[in-house]
């Protein structure tokens, strides 16, 4: 940007913002980026009326709906990357300004490792527990309370005083 | 000491260092592509903590929705995609005119800066008034707000119902918290419209500040490109 | 020119040739409605000795508590209180902000030769929302307290906690903001800001580890944000996100949690490291040895310590595959940092090491940080970690690397930048004895900490009458946690009396390498007259004449 800045401007002094120079886009480039977008959303959301069906590839079961949220997120993703490169003038912008635009996003992929976790129960068998079709269910009670089971008979927690 | 030269300085310098700006350069920078891309930076690394706000949101309902699906599906049974769809369009369109305003200040052209500015503003609280009529109150009345009065009829709509208010909370968070953002959006829109409005020589010439406000106006659009799919559109 | 009025508890300084930053404009209005970067500094440094001390008040109470083994002062509920108000205000109200927010913001703009940090009105909302988040945390305290542990696990916080965990939880929120906005600053200063001629690899590194703990910051802190505004979201409105009861998982809450808290320990002790090997190589009066090594290790710990938030949680039913991953990459994480003890060992290997008092405080740093180092393999590995987790060994294992490490490296900076912030030499012999009894106490404090814990004392827990045989160890302890206090009450007294009698520095009372110690002390208001232009590399000692501290180099001269 800064080689270019030092170009001959061929707007008279006072006419632009101060160093909008050679950030000035022309109308047409925010109007095909708005239809793009719009178009992406009817496609979405007629994607999402098809539930696609259940399948097997050679043994293994794919929910069919494992490819609609792979569309819709792939859509997603397209119209943000438009709305970050055109709207927010990313594509025009200097290397350092890209770089962090990105890395936010590049970032946020890490947060997802926590799935991860989810992921590998079912390999430990200390641990792994079909996720239960009555949520709530497992909550521990109250426990030692007065009247409970397994209240505290020989007062092993209360502290003695001095 | 160590072999440093001291070049001339191109600056006047003046005691008073409180927002003076020399050919519209603060006193801390060199030149006005200095200033400019600091702005946008520094705006970029504020974006960047957005995302891993929302970032975080995003993980902790996809957890849960892949856990619990069925009853995540059964849950947005009751969320009309209609609405949803209208603002996406409004805040898609709020996102050009937002870009469109910033076009008119790079070019100082003010009135149309103005109209663009109300346009996104209009847009913004139509995107509200959207969504607080005919999404959240209809929910409120019908027992779908998380809580002490929550209520799911499990036999009309399937699924359980501690999922269901597991997935309301996450879905008025969610929701909620882009609210939020888009009703400040508002506000700082409306504030730099009204500093156009009378003219402020900071905000007539430097566009970067105007520039600023839209990537933040463009950011809130980018989370509902995401939020849209995510709670409007769940395929059985 | 002197100006009017002085500042209050600054004293009559003798008329020098040129206003400085601390003289000009001594309103009111000028302090409080500051852009400088320096004077926010300032206000920095007494709001946070404020917190330091309320944090120390209850590391006190907690200390003479356990002096017994039946407990002395307090019941169950309050001294659950009185430990997580200790975390949070030390770690939320101090540490994070310690070293960025004072050393970093005075320094980090004079070492890269700018003028200003790239936004000072935003450097300045940033101390606006620590006074609020403080006064909030301070309000939250002494209206009832919380007792959730800083760790704020749910459900209890979220559900069954009867403290003010909301206002405690918001606190810490805006705290994040003000943290937040130090961090955009600092990267953005660094990425544009650098004088000509100052390249990455001329950049003292106390600069990399500001700028790489500017990055953790902004790509952690919104995390934690959001996960405990869903705890203040689960206990106002009654959602249920955590909550077990509507098949919510508070295991989710603790990931959440620890993806930042994690990297959050990088932020405390990344400044503290930079701190440290400005201090080695400037009283080594040598080269850092492979300069290159100790700035990509910074990067490396800020990016494999995104990757480790799982060692927190071995015990937490989190899978066991992910917890090998967790567990092989946080002994990863700690090769970074190896790295920079042997660079900093073999730095002072041959070079003519002085003694002063920041060199004293840095080499405890080398020495303390290093056991807490080598305690936290013990727990990074599952098996051992099954046994000391959650007990006193894990406590001490935190205190070594962040008092001994990263408290020791602030009041380090402090020592060492002291002249330059204020133009006055303090005694170095009371440093000396601070930095001493800093140590010794230390030691005392949390050496049997570690023995008492692999015992089976748990933390968190007030009494142990069940072993009254810990006893000794707890009162060895409290012994050494005096010992420190009056270590660490010393530089009140000495530091506040050399604002008034002590010796006026020069430039570079040190014989320091750094374009911070090119410019009088105090700094004027716009740091340099004008931006140099650097050519030579960093900690080149060869231009620099060998001084006694107290007599004047030629400030300002080359050669």
């Amino acid at each position: 940007m800064s080689a270019d800045a030092h170009a001959p401007s061929k707007y008279k002094p006072g006419e632009i913002a101060w160093g909008a120079e050679h950030h000035i886009q022309p109308v047409s480039t925010y109007v095909k980026t708005i239809g793009l977008l719009f178009i992406l959303m009817v496609a979405t959301i007629g994607a999402a009326q098809f539930a696609i069906p259940d399948f097997k590839i050679g043994g293994l079961d794919i929910p069919g709906t494992f490819f609609n949220n792979i569309i819709a997120m792939t859509i997603a993703v397209i119209k943000a990357t438009l709305v970050v490169m055109y709207f927010m003038h990313v594509k025009i912008s200097t290397p350092l300004t890209k770089f962090w635009a990105a890395i936010g996003f590049i970032w946020m992929t890490l947060i997802f490792f926590i799935l991860a976790d989810y992921a590998t129960r079912p390999l430990d068998p200390t641990i792994a527990r079909p996720w239960t079709s009555d949520p709530g269910s497992a909550a521990p009670k109250m426990r030692g309370g007065p009247m409970s089971e397994d209240a505290d008979k020989i007062n092993i927690n209360v502290r003695p005083r001095q | 000491m160590s072999s440093i030269v001291f070049e001339e300085d191109h600056e006047e310098h003046h005691e008073d260092h409180a927002h003076h700006r020399v050919n519209g350069v603060m006193h801390q920078y060199e030149d006005i592509d200095q200033q400019n891309e600091s702005y946008a930076v520094g705006m970029w690394t504020f974006l960047v903590t957005e995302v891993m706000m929302f970032g975080a949101l995003f993980m902790a309902y996809t957890f849960y929705r892949w856990r619990y699906a069925e009853s995540f599906y059964s849950a947005h049974e009751h969320i009309k995609t209609w609405p949803g769809a209208v603002n996406t369009t409004l805040l898609l369109i709020s996102s050009f005119t937002m870009v469109m305003a910033v076009h008119y200040t790079q070019l100082k052209k003010t009135k149309l800066v103005l109209q663009n500015l109300a346009a996104t503003i209009v847009c913004a609280c139509a995107f509200l008034f959207v969504k607080i009529v005919f999404e959240y109150i209809p929910k409120f009345q019908d027992h779908l707000l998380p809580g002490p009065n929550f209520h799911w009829n499990t036999k009309e709509y399937g699924g359980s119902e501690n999922v269901a208010q597991i997935f309301y909370s996450f879905y008025f968070t969610m929701t909620g918290l882009h609210g939020i953002h888009v009703l400040v959006g508002i506000l700082i829109i409306g504030f730099i419209a009204l500093l156009h409005h009378k003219k402020v020589p900071a905000i007539v010439d430097d566009y970067m500040i105007t520039e600023m406000v839209a990537l933040y106006w463009h950011f809130v659009d980018l989370v509902w490109i995401f939020l849209f799919p995510l709670y409007y559109l769940i395929p059985k | 020119m002197s100006t009017v009025a002085t500042p209050v508890g600054l004293p009559q300084e003798e008329p020098r040739p040129t206003t400085n930053y601390l003289n000009a404009d001594n309103t009111i209005k000028g302090w409080l409605l500051t852009t400088d970067h320096k004077r926010i500094a300032i206000l920095y440094l007494i709001s946070i000795t404020i917190m330091f001390a309320i944090g120390s008040f209850f590391a006190g109470l907690i200390r003479i508590e356990l002096t017994s083994p039946v407990g002395r002062l307090l019941e169950s509920e309050s001294y659950n209180k009185v430990f997580t108000e200790h975390g949070v205000v030390m770690i939320f109200f101090f540490l994070i902000p310690s070293i960025p927010a004072v050393l970093g913001n005075f320094i980090l703009p004079i070492a890269i030769g700018a003028r200003d940090l790239a936004f000072p009105r935003l450097n300045l909302l940033s101390w606006y929302l620590y006074i609020i988040a403080a006064g909030l945390g301070f309000l939250a305290i002494v209206t009832g307290g919380f007792d959730t542990g800083w760790t704020f696990y749910t459900p209890y916080s979220s559900f069954y906690s009867n403290g003010q965990v909301t206002m405690a939880i918001m606190a810490a929120f805006i705290a994040g903001f003000s943290s937040i906005t130090t961090g955009i600053n600092f990267i953005v200063t660094v990425h544009k800001m650098r004088a000509p001629g100052m390249t990455w690899f001329r950049m003292p590194i106390f600069v990399w580890n500001n700028y790489t703990t500017g990055v953790i910051i902004i790509l952690g802190t919104p995390v934690i944000a959001i996960t405990l505004l869903l705890v203040v979201i689960e206990r106002v409105f009654r959602f249920g996100i955590f909550s077990p009861e509507l098949g919510g998982d508070p295991v989710l809450f603790q990931h959440m949690f620890w993806f930042y808290s994690h990297p959050a320990v990088y932020i405390m002790i990344l400044p503290s490291m930079g701190v440290v090997t400005e201090i080695i190589a400037n009283f080594s009066r040598k080269r850092l040895f492979g300069y290159h090594f100790v700035a990509f290790s910074t990067i490396a710990i800020g990016a494999l310590g995104f990757l480790v938030w799982g060692h927190h949680m071995f015990v937490s039913s989190q899978s066991m595959y992910q917890g090998v991953v967790f567990s092989l990459i946080s002994y990863l994480v700690a090769v970074p940092s190896a790295v920079k003890v042997f660079n900093w060992a073999t730095t002072m290997y041959k070079g003519q090491v002085q003694l002063h008092t920041p060199m004293l405080f840095a080499l405890g740093f080398i020495g303390l940080f290093v056991i807490g180092g080598l305690t936290g393999l013990f727990l990074a590995n599952m098996g051992t970690d099954v046994h000391l987790t959650n007990t006193y060994f894990v406590v001490a294992h935190f205190h070594y690397v962040m008092v001994g490490g990263a408290v020791l490296g602030y009041m380090g900076g402090i020592h060492y930048w002291w002249p330059k912030m204020f133009g006055k030499m303090y005694p170095d012999a009371w440093g000396k004895a601070s930095a001493l009894l800093t140590y010794i106490g230390f030691n005392l404090t949390f050496m049997p900490q570690f023995i008492v814990g692999w015992l089976g004392m748990p933390r968190r827990y007030h009494y142990y009458y069940l072993q009254p045989e810990f006893q000794p160890y707890h009162i060895a302890s409290t012994l050494g946690a005096t010992v420190l206090a009056l270590g660490m009450i010393l530089p009140a007294f000495y530091l506040t009396w050399s604002l008034k009698y002590g010796e006026p520095a020069t430039a570079n009372p040190w014989g320091a390498h750094g374009l911070e110690w090119e410019i009088p002390s105090p700094p004027p208001t716009e740091n340099f007259e004008k931006i140099p232009i650097v050519t030579d590399e960093v900690y080149d000692f060869d231009h620099i004449v060998d001084v006694h501290h107290g007599v004047a180099t030629e400030g300002g001269d080359t050669h």
